[in-house]
């Protein structure tokens, strides 16, 4: 299976790389450019799983962007007095 | 001078109009197109001015807005140094009864090595001096924690003698009430606790499985509140798949009692009922019908006297006054350990009885330290750290966002993580649900509900009838 990633979304493939593996251990996740490439025994693999696995890694890199932008507000809110 | 955009803001749809909030939860409706006459510059000038009151659209030579939202973001949002106002405490994990869905793996009546010692009761008033506020509540959790009065008895004189007031309430199965605990029921600041799930039948199912055992419990519930009175006793159901079918039974149940408020509260997915009420513990959809036909019920029991859903009257308090929120599994940030923890019966110090549950069924260690070593701060950083919804990636999109809260403990319990897409959670449907069925009341100013909200929030049967307030 193939996943293209929006350029964007690029600068955060490594960190999301590691999430996904853990995730799901039986599969070999990795990404080369702008691609990630799943290899798994493919007596495994069905259209829900590969739904399921698409709606995981965009929602990884998206997850992974807002923690980015967002991480001023959330030392704010953490800061000591 | 042309206004610019300057605060974020979130919308959705809500009956036929768009609800726009701000960062602290100030809303107003608008007509659907507004967005598109936002981006096209073309709004109305009613709907500038709306724009504005909301403190989104700022005029250049206002910026006082920008700061006046700013700080009350802060006011709202801003850290607070810890001070312990709610203690949970397990002074014994033993308990006489052995309900479906208990969520803490509760140890057998004559099991050794489940209750505090007197090492513990000094570690406890040590850990109180250093952590505590001027006034303390004080909730006897278990296990059975009556099994165990002496042990109540010497953190009540702990408690007294190291704060300015303090309160206590023991949740107490009532299979057994004696002397010594009616006793208790004598000092103004000691109340009791109990699980009522409904009629005499369901609570054989849910709790006793013996109808003999029930009726005990019903005839020392009236006891109390026929010789010590309302104020004195207080009662939380569970709803499983027992009572899911009919909602009547259980809201007549407490209108009968006497209550004035039902908490409707689904059986977690945590301890025996991750397997016994597996079902019932994760239909959402079930829950909600449910909920509803209750509301329609309580609606009713509102034309004469006073009733409200504990839950709903306390998202109501918070969206119309602003009145802020002690629950710590449903606010954010959660902040825990900020002014409440839990101390189970081996010291172990908890966020939550829910991370108790969790820790003790072994799913997740969510200790945060214990009584001998103290709190682990660096453990519960990483976890506070996550338990937002300020900067939550689907969060940040919702409307409701300012109201709501994240409960992290209750995604870990059912998907074992919390970073799942937070539209598919259980906690997140339930939350919608309920803000939705505020807003559309409010959209379609249907009287009968607002009624209902101004008496929750006056907490009167007779409230001013001020609905520009909403």
């Amino acid at each position: 299976m193939e996943f293209k990633i929006p350029l964007d979304f690029l600068s955060y493939a490594d960190s999301v790389i590691v999430r996904l593996n853990y995730l799901y251990p039986d599969l070999d996740i990795s990404y080369k450019k702008d691609t990630f490439y799943v290899a798994s025994d493919t007596s495994n693999q069905n259209i829900k799983f590969e739904k399921e696995l698409k709606k995981e890694i965009y929602q990884q890199l998206y997850r992974a962007k807002i923690y980015e932008d967002t991480l001023p507000i959330k030392k704010w809110l953490f800061s000591k007095n | 001078m042309k206004p610019k955009l300057s605060s974020h803001f979130k919308f959705r749809e809500v009956n036929s109009s768009l609800l726009v909030t701000n960062e602290v939860g100030d809303y107003d409706f608008f007509k659907q197109d507004l967005l598109e006459n936002l981006f096209n510059n073309e709004l109305t000038e009613s709907e500038k001015i709306q724009m504005a009151n909301l403190s989104i659209l700022i005029d250049e030579d206002e910026s006082w807005k920008y700061f006046s939202l700013a700080k009350r973001v802060q006011d709202k949002y801003a850290p607070k140094e810890r001070k312990i106002g709610y203690l949970i405490l397990i002074p014994t994990l033993r308990c006489n009864l052995s309900c479906s869905y208990c969520q803490v793996s509760r140890a057998p009546e004559k099991a050794k090595g489940y209750d505090w010692d007197e090492d513990t009761l000094k570690r406890f008033e040590s850990f109180i001096k250093e952590n505590t506020m001027d006034h303390l509540k004080v909730e006897f959790q278990g296990g059975e924690p009556s099994l165990r009065l002496d042990l109540v008895n010497s953190i009540i004189d702990i408690v007294e003698s190291n704060t300015q007031s303090s309160e206590f309430v023991i949740c107490t199965n009532m299979v057994n009430m004696d002397q010594a605990l009616l006793s208790l029921l004598e000092k103004d600041n000691f109340s009791i606790s109990t699980s009522i799930d409904g009629s005499l039948s369901t609570m054989t199912k849910n709790r006793t499985f013996e109808d003999d055992t029930s009726k005990s419990v019903f005839e020392n519930f009236n006891y109390v509140l026929e010789n010590y009175g309302p104020k004195k006793i207080a009662a939380l159901p569970t709803i499983t798949e027992n009572q899911i079918n009919s909602p009547e039974e259980i809201i007549q149940t407490y209108n009968n009692l006497g209550f004035q408020s039902i908490f409707l509260r689904p059986v977690n997915y945590m301890g025996f009922a991750r397997k016994q009420h597996k079902d019932s513990s994760q239909a959402i959809n079930e829950w909600n019908n449910f909920y509803l036909k209750s509301l329609d019920l309580i609606k009713e029991i509102n034309k004469t006297h006073y009733f409200e859903e504990f839950y709903l009257a306390l998202l109501v308090r918070e969206i119309f006054t602003n009145s802020s929120r002690s629950f710590v599994d449903y606010r954010s940030p959660q902040r825990f350990l900020n002014n409440y923890l839990v101390i189970d019966f081996d010291e172990q110090i908890y966020p939550s009885d829910e991370a108790r549950m969790l820790s003790r069924t072994r799913h997740v260690d969510l200790a945060m330290g214990d009584l001998k070593t103290g709190i682990d701060e660096s453990k519960l950083n990483e976890v506070n750290v996550w338990a937002e919804n300020q900067t939550h990636p689907d969060c940040i999109h919702c409307a409701y966002q300012p109201y709501c809260g994240i409960d992290i403990i209750d995604d870990m319990s059912r998907y074992q993580r919390f970073d799942t897409i937070k539209k598919e959670t259980w906690f997140c449907n339930r939350q919608m649900f309920l803000f939705d069925f505020i807003f559309e009341k409010v959209e379609q100013q249907d009287r009968e509900w607002l009624d209902i909200f101004l008496k929750w929030i006056s907490k009167s049967n007779e409230p001013i009838t001020s609905y520009e307030l909403f």
